[in-house]
């Protein structure tokens, strides 16, 4: 093999008059695939240490918190938390708002490919009917997780608002959020195989 | 280098004349459809049993009156291959084949279609009053239809399953017709999936709901979203079709630091169905659009509003419920075999119910042939239900 690639270099170079690089006619060009990918690894952490909004409060009791501070631990528990991103969206006209909120963690990942596959075969017999080029994200084997947590609610005000707080004092006491359900990971989470992506009409 | 670029630009400028983007005439724009992508998850298999992944802001009250957050702990997490054996030997499995991927569409309103049963009108007599008297009812004709059930002269945005076929379909329960044969999932295409999520009630006692299906398919399911002008908000239609040879769910409770309830908890509290699906229809486009609302006190609220105009003439709101019960996908949940604690049933049904043996005073008791505390509650069906009205909301407790 290495021996063929270095014949192929030497030939090259023998003849650089050839080697020039040529305008590609049409039909060449479409007959031309794209290959490669990419694989990627990596960690990303949101708000790990909390966001610009908030700071962190002493204590877990709104009442006593600042006009800059929140805490997102959840009702009852001893100890202060940091926030994480908040996300609203309103879907009526002079509705209320579906939060995602509280959203933080660290998560990596090792191996996801992004490449282009062609498929005319395999699948059950469905590959060779198909015959194209598809999209192909290949799954980590393992996405881990470190403190994940978000939280799903709904509210009536876009931006999060201390209700314990008069008005006053930077709170606003008709701020209602009630949250669905939060949710915390922790560890590895094992996914395996490919998504494939194609254009459908 | 340069110079080869050079001359690529020249060879470019030389040709544009034949590469020029063209505008589209008006009629050849009219036929260019709304288009979006296809995907299959190939050789899939997810397993969470790694992760601690915890479920918060679900409340109790401890016997002081205090309320608190009830930590729910979801595990045995777990998405693989048919034949896993409640996830204990996971395998990969495709899901959705290359000729009827999950679909990401934006399409027009007036070409969408929902597969629908066929239902027409019939009329019996009763007796009411001491008298005869005609009634009409809306009974399924047998057959499905391809309907239009989004209005027209929106974008709707589609998130679809793979569809199921008025012909040439597979079974989507294997060995049950009566899920139907219009499934365009492959048998191989069936996926194991479970997860148990544990409730710390609190007092020392954690009550376990554990659910794991086999070979489930969910052909047919789709969630269409558009903005309604007149309401001024975002509505959609949803159906969502579930098939399983098998669904076992387990209720038990065990002592907090216990891993597990004893086996013969477990047996008891479990809930064999076999053959089950449900086909859960939330809206229709045209005249009853399923609303995703938040209200102005900031609690969710999710509503089926009637589907006749109220306003209109008699001979509207005829044609508008007419049209309604015609066309509407209805809901419908169906166990083939449902038992509580026996286990479960082999291919053929139970052989005997278990005879009912007599105890030392004499009386009949239920259990006889080591089968004590189950109950089989044969077949069980809802079919052709539609909603009038539905109104969910949230409330801060």
């Amino acid at each position: 093999m290495i021996s063929k690639v270095w014949l192929a270099i030497s030939a090259l170079l023998a003849m650089p008059a050839f080697a020039e690089m040529q305008a590609l006619d049409d039909d060449t060009l479409s007959s031309m695939n794209g290959q490669g990918g990419v694989y990627l690894s990596g960690e990303f952490s949101i708000n790990k240490d909390g966001g610009v909004l908030w700071s962190k409060p002493a204590s877990n009791n709104p009442s006593t918190w600042t006009a800059g501070q929140r805490s997102c631990a959840t009702a009852g528990a001893s100890t202060a938390e940091n926030c994480g991103m908040r996300v609203a969206i309103r879907s009526e006209a002079d509705g209320g708002w579906y939060v995602l909120d509280n959203l933080k963690g660290v998560f990596s990942f090792e191996g996801l490919t992004l490449r282009t596959r062609t498929i005319n075969s395999g699948f059950n017999g469905d590959g060779a009917a198909f015959n194209q080029d598809v999209l192909e994200f290949g799954l980590p084997n393992e996405v881990k997780f470190k403190d994940g947590s978000f939280a799903f609610g709904v509210a009536n005000q876009g931006g999060w608002q201390n209700k314990s707080l008069s008005v006053a004092n930077g709170g606003n006491p008709s701020y209602q959020q009630t949250n669905i359900f939060s949710a915390k990971i922790d560890g590895t989470i094992r996914m395996q195989g490919n998504v494939l992506i194609f254009p459908q009409n | 280098m340069m110079r080869s670029i050079g001359f690529g630009f020249l060879v470019s400028f030389a040709a544009c004349s034949s590469a020029e983007m063209q505008e589209l005439a008006d009629e050849e724009l009219s036929t260019v459809q709304g288009a979006g992508f296809g995907f299959v998850l190939d050789s899939i298999m997810l397993d969470a049993s790694g992760a601690n992944i915890t479920i918060n802001d679900i409340e109790r009250v401890r016997s002081d009156g205090i309320k608190e957050n009830m930590p729910v702990k979801l595990s045995e997490f777990y998405l693989s291959g048919s034949g896993s054996n409640k996830g204990a030997n996971k395998t990969p499995v495709t899901l959705g084949r290359l000729n009827h991927p999950f679909t990401v569409t934006l399409g027009k309103g007036e070409e969408m279609r929902a597969l629908s049963d066929t239902w027409e009108l019939r009329s019996k007599v009763v007796r009411e009053g001491g008298a005869n008297k005609t009634v009409q009812y809306w009974a399924p004709s047998g057959a499905s239809q391809w309907v239009q059930t989004t209005p027209s002269n929106v974008a709707v945005l589609t998130l679809a399953f793979p569809e199921r076929m008025t012909s040439g379909g597979s079974s989507c329960i294997s060995g049950y017709a009566g899920a139907g044969l219009n499934c365009s999932s492959d048998p191989s295409g069936r996926a194991d999936l479970g997860m148990r999520f544990d409730f710390s009630v609190g007092g020392g006692r954690k009550d376990i709901l554990d659910f794991d299906l086999a070979q489930l398919t969910m052909d047919g399911s789709y969630l269409r979203l558009w903005g309604d002008n007149s309401r001024k908000q975002l509505v959609g239609e949803a159906l969502i079709n579930i098939f399983a040879k098998n669904l076992d769910i387990s209720a038990c409770t065990a002592p907090e630091a216990s891993a597990n309830c004893t086996s013969a908890a477990a047996l008891a509290g479990t809930m064999y169905l076999t053959n089950a699906y449900a086909n859960i229809s939330l809206g229709y486009g045209k005249s009853q659009p399923l609303q995703f609302d938040v209200n102005s006190n900031g609690q969710f609220v999710l509503e089926l509003s009637n589907p006749v105009n109220t306003a209109g003439t008699a001979a509207q709101r005829n044609a508008q419920a007419a049209d309604f019960y015609a066309n509407t996908p209805r809901t419908n949940l169906v166990f083939d075999n449902m038992n509580i604690g026996y286990g479960r049933p082999p291919a053929n049904g139970f052989a005997n119910m278990p005879g009912a043996a007599l105890n030392s005073n004499g009386q009949a008791v239920v259990g006889g042939g080591g089968m004590s505390w189950g109950y089989n509650f044969g077949r069980n069906e809802i079919s052709g239900l539609s909603f009038n009205y539905l109104k969910v909301t949230s409330r801060d407790l």
